[in-house]
Formats: structure tokens, C-alpha cells, sequence
């Protein structure tokens, strides 16, 4: 049983896409904005994995806020775990950021629950 | 605003491009645009060999290419010093001048352009006197040839090296306003299709789901997993086809148009669904009137942009094998191409039509089938998966290429419809035209 953080500013409209995590039993704790996530950082730290949206509210100034939400995981709590982003952008620039905070995995939506469920499910087995 | 950063850089390429075509044409002169970005380290790159003591530049120089690497280092030193300048003149290396105009951006990014090869006359005491010092650390039979280039300048008064300067203020300008609407225009279309990628990504996750507990509570068969499949696959193309269209709304890439054989294009669209026509005993039958032929091809050129019109054509042949009655072994469907001469309003042209037998379109619709999204009555049955959108792209295509798409539609007897889709091209030189000519 893991531990998932789950940020994602639509969880409640996509539940379905975890559902198969649930099934297994995994415990899925979701963040629907960087304030949210960034009030609950310690618990996210924890987690065994953290499946991270990059377009995140708020979003005038800049709209992938989760790619900030990464590097403060990363730089400013030292955390090592695996990063699974599931977003939708094709921005090269952030692309290539993704990668630079050792994200390994990116998912593109629309993704069905198999899909991830088959990507976290490798992930814990591997690790 | 962090967002101008992300350019790929062969848009940034293409419009560096234009917004220095505009400035060669406006200073007649070689010009070269500089662009420092906060963020960057103390890389220098010239001709793709890094050196590491210069801030990065990313530059362009248009102008002689045997005395290229020269420039482009003398340009960059002077560039460096710009940044803390008003627009100058700046007398280089070998006594020409440039006339460097700095712009800088709020967001830090500063844009600079230079351009050089000049003679200006408030400056022709040094100018003459930098040649002479430069002459002297170049070989003697060198020397005629840097004179001669050097006496070749033009002279540039005040007003015309203030007239440079205002052209590159504008030039500077619009550059840096093209970087920010195409970063703009990225940016919302990220953030208008995240809303609709939701709405799929929901779709797609609850039926998904709704397939795997039918699955483990009923033990549906494989006739069901199979119906649930394609229905996730046209949620998925839906989304592909999506993406795909913004991607060539937000790039700038022009699509490129040869001259090439409507016929042999559509031959090669049919035989992509004669398998699955066979498949449920429909035959594809074609009929092209002959004009000349050039290397084997029946030579009747439109001037098209291939991929596009290939992908036109397959949608309306998709369309007519879904929407195609099955035959029989010893009663096959069968589904028409004609290609025909056709002239209309003066203009010679060519028209396809492709004819089929299967379900129809009422006569109030058939041109609503054309309209993003809209889908006949008779096809909103659930064996036939379909977005509404084939059409659509078809007729935004041909239009795109001059042509006219149209739809009839004519019930025949027991709820039967003959459905025929007409494409008519303007056609050019049906001569000495090869295909793949531009």
C-alpha cells in the first residue's frame, strides 16, 4: 500500500482516473491548487509518489505553476521520489525544465486509468 | 513575463528572419540583431563554437560570408557595450560604421540591432585612420581589396543614420511584440484546451472504468469490449485531430504547395479503404477521364498542399465505406469515383465525385454536414462512430485549395440513399508539368 500525492486542480471531475489505485488499496491524497499543496509540502514529501498537474491555479502570471510546485519539492525539501507529471502542455521549455527536476515520466491527457495505474504499478514494483 | 522564453526556437528563427528582411530592406545594409536573456549563463556562441567569456548572443548577421566570423566578433563586442547606451554609431574594426540601436524589454530581455558597413561623415577622420592601422596587419596583397571594399561604402549623413535608427527602433519593436502575442497565443491555447482536455480526460476515465466493472460484474462479452474500445479510440483521435489543428494555428510554418496529380491523390486515397470495402462485399470503382500522362501519371495538376488534401480525401472515403450499405458475396455494394473535365465560372477545372449507396442525409441537413461537429440523423445510430468532424476539415481544406465541395443526397426505395460528394479543383498546365514542380 503507497502513499500518492495527487495534484491535480480537477481531481473531483477526473476521480475515475484513480480509481484502479484505489482499488489496489493505495491511499490517494489529492491537492487542487499550489496553495493547497504547498500548505500540505510536508505531507506530500512523504508520499511514496507524486502524480503532478502542470497547469495549476493560480495562473496569471505564470500558467504552469506546477512546475514551480516541482522545484520547491525538489530544491527546497530534497525530495527523491518519482514524479509522475500528467498534464497536457507541449511547451518545449517546460518540457525540457520537466527534465531537469529529474521528472522520468510524462503522461499526456487525456490518459485512462489503466494507463497510470500501469505506471505507478512499476514504479512500486521497481522501487 | 517569464512566458517569452518559451519560443521554439524555429519560430524564433522564422521571425528573427522576417523582422531582418524588413530591416535590410528599409537600411539597405547588413544587419544583425542581438537579444540577451537575464537568465542566461556566460555562454557565447559564434557559428555554433562556444566560447565562455561573453554573454550569450543570439545573433544573425546578413552580409558578406568571407568576412563573417570577423564582423559577427567585432559586432558582439560592441553589442556587449551597447546594453548601457542610447542608439550610437559605432565605428568598427576596419573604420566602417554600424549604427547599434538598444531596446530593452521590461521583462529584461534586451533586443539590439546593428547595423554596419557604412561610412558616416561626421567620422570620417577616424574611419580613415582605422583602415590604415587595420591595413597594416594584413598582407600586402590583401590591402587593394579591403581599400576598394572600403571606398565602395556609402556616405550616411545625420538624417539618414537617424532614419537606420528609428527603422530599427520599429523592427526592434515588432519583434519583440510578435515573441510576446505568439507566446500569448501559446499560452491560451494551452490554457482554452485544458478545459476541453478535462472534459475528455473524464470521458475517457468513466468509461474506461464503466468497461472494467461490466466486465467483472456481467462477464461482458467480446463483441462489448470491442464497441467500448473504439469508443475510447474516437475520444483519443478526437483529441489527436485537436491537437494537431491548434499546432498549425500557433506555428508559423507555411504549408508547402507542389503541383501534382488529383488523380493519382485520390487513387492513392481509395486504395487506403479498398480492404475494409472488401471486407464487407463493397467494391471501389473508379472512372478518370484521361488527359495526357508525364511519367506514367494521368497529369492533371492542382496546385496542393499533399498531406492536407490526402488527409481531405481520406475523410470522405472513410465516410463512404462507413456509411456504405454492406453487399453481399454474390450482391456486392459498390462505391463510385468519377473524375471528370469540368469548367465553371470560366475556370478549368477538375471534379471527383464519389458516389455511394447506404445511409443518407435529409435534405435540410446536407449542409449542416459540413459545420464542425454536426453529424446526419441517420448516422447517429450507435454502429456508426463518428465525431462530426471529417467533413468539416474536407471542405476547410479543398476551400483552402481553391476548390468547392458539395453533398447531395436522393433517397432511392426501402430507406436507401445515393449520396454523392463532389470536390472541383481549379486546374493548372496540363503540359510540361511535372509532379512535385513548385
Amino acid at each position: 500500500m503507497a502513499h500518492l500525492a495527487w495534484i491535480e486542480d480537477d481531481h473531483q471531475r477526473i476521480s475515475a482516473l484513480v480509481k484502479l489505485l484505489k482499488d489496489d488499496g493505495h491511499i490517494i491524497l489529492p491537492y487542487a491548487s499550489l496553495q493547497e499543496a504547498q500548505n500540505h509540502i510536508l505531507l506530500i514529501c512523504k508520499c511514496d509518489i507524486v502524480i503532478l498537474d502542470i497547469i495549476l491555479p493560480p495562473s496569471e502570471d505564470d500558467p504552469y505553476t506546477g512546475v514551480n510546485l516541482l522545484k520547491t519539492l525538489r530544491e527546497e525539501h530534497d525530495y527523491k521520489g518519482e514524479v509522475v507529471v500528467c498534464s497536457r502542455v507541449r511547451n518545449p521549455a517546460v518540457l525540457l525544465k520537466l527534465q531537469e527536476l529529474d521528472v522520468k515520466t510524462i503522461l499526456n491527457k487525456p490518459i485512462r486509468p489503466s494507463t497510470l495505474h500501469s505506471v505507478i504499478t512499476k514504479i512500486l514494483t521497481a522501487g | 513575463m517569464t512566458a517569452l522564453y518559451y519560443i521554439p526556437s524555429k519560430i524564433r528563427e522564422d521571425l528573427k528572419y522576417e523582422v531582418l528582411n524588413q530591416a535590410i530592406i528599409n537600411t539597405t545594409g547588413p544587419v544583425a540583431l542581438y537579444e540577451t536573456w537575464p537568465d542566461r549563463g556566460s555562454d557565447f556562441t559564434i557559428n555554433d563554437k562556444k566560447e565562455t567569456t561573453w554573454p550569450k548572443f543570439h545573433h544573425l548577421v546578413l552580409q558578406d560570408e568571407t568576412r563573417r566570423n570577423l564582423f559577427l566578433k567585432d559586432y558582439q563586442k560592441r553589442a556587449s557595450r551597447a546594453l548601457t547606451m542610447e542608439a550610437h554609431v559605432s565605428i568598427g574594426w576596419l573604420g566602417t560604421c554600424d549604427v547599434i540601436y538598444p531596446l530593452h524589454h521590461q521583462s529584461g530581455i534586451s533586443v539590439i540591432f546593428i547595423g554596419g558597413q557604412f561610412l558616416f561623415d561626421d567620422q570620417m577622420a577616424e574611419a580613415r585612420e582605422r583602415l590604415e592601422r587595420f591595413l597594416t596587419t594584413v598582407e600586402s596583397k590583401q590591402r587593394p581589396s579591403y581599400r576598394h571594399f572600403w571606398h565602395e561604402l556609402p556616405r550616411l549623413s545625420k538624417t539618414d543614420v537617424s532614419k537606420i535608427m528609428k527603422e530599427f527602433e520599429l523592427a526592434g519593436r515588432s519583434y519583440l511584440l510578435a515573441l510576446r502575442q505568439h507566446s500569448d497565443l501559446r499560452y491560451i491555447t494551452d490554457m482554452s484546451t485544458h478545459d476541453v482536455v478535462v472534459t475528455l480526460q473524464s470521458l475517457i476515465a468513466e468509461i474506461e472504468i464503466l468497461q472494467i466493472d461490466l466486465k467483472e460484474a456481467f462477464n461482458i462479452g467480446k463483441k462489448w469490449e470491442r464497441r467500448f474500445e473504439s469508443l475510447l479510440s474516437m475520444i483519443e483521435s478526437h483529441n489527436t485531430y485537436l491537437e494537431s489543428w491548434l499546432e498549425r494555428r500557433i506555428t508559423f510554418d507555411e504549408p508547402q504547395y507542389t503541383y501534382d496529380s488529383i488523380v493519382e491523390l485520390v487513387k492513392e486515397s481509395a486504395d487506403t479503404f479498398r480492404p475494409s470495402a472488401k471486407a464487407r462485399n463493397i467494391e471501389i470503382r473508379a472512372d478518370f477521364e484521361q488527359i495526357n500522362t508525364v511519367e506514367g501519371k494521368q497529369m492533371i495538376a492542382v496546385r496542393m498542399q499533399k498531406p492536407s488534401l490526402r488527409q481531405a480525401f481520406n475523410n470522405i472515403f472513410d465516410n463512404a465505406v462507413k456509411y456504405s450499405f454492406s453487399g453481399t458475396a454474390n450482391h456486392p455494394r459498390w462505391i463510385d469515383i468519377v473524375g471528370r473535365l469540368e469548367t465553371i465560372n470560366e475556370q478549368n477545372g477538375y471534379s471527383i465525385t464519389v458516389t455511394s449507396l447506404g445511409v443518407g442525409i435529409d435534405s435540410d441537413e446536407q449542409k449542416l454536414v459540413f459545420e464542425a461537429g454536426y453529424r446526419g440523423k441517420h448516422s447517429l445510430d450507435e454502429e456508426f462512430f463518428g465525431h462530426g468532424l471529417g467533413l468539416y476539415y474536407a471542405r476547410q481544406v479543398i476551400e483552402k485549395h481553391e476548390g468547392i465541395i458539395s453533398l447531395q443526397s436522393k433517397p432511392q426505395e426501402s430507406r436507401k440513399y445515393l449520396t454523392e460528394i463532389k470536390c472541383w479543383f481549379p486546374i493548372h498546365a496540363l503540359q510540361n508539368t511535372k509532379p512535385g514542380d513548385r
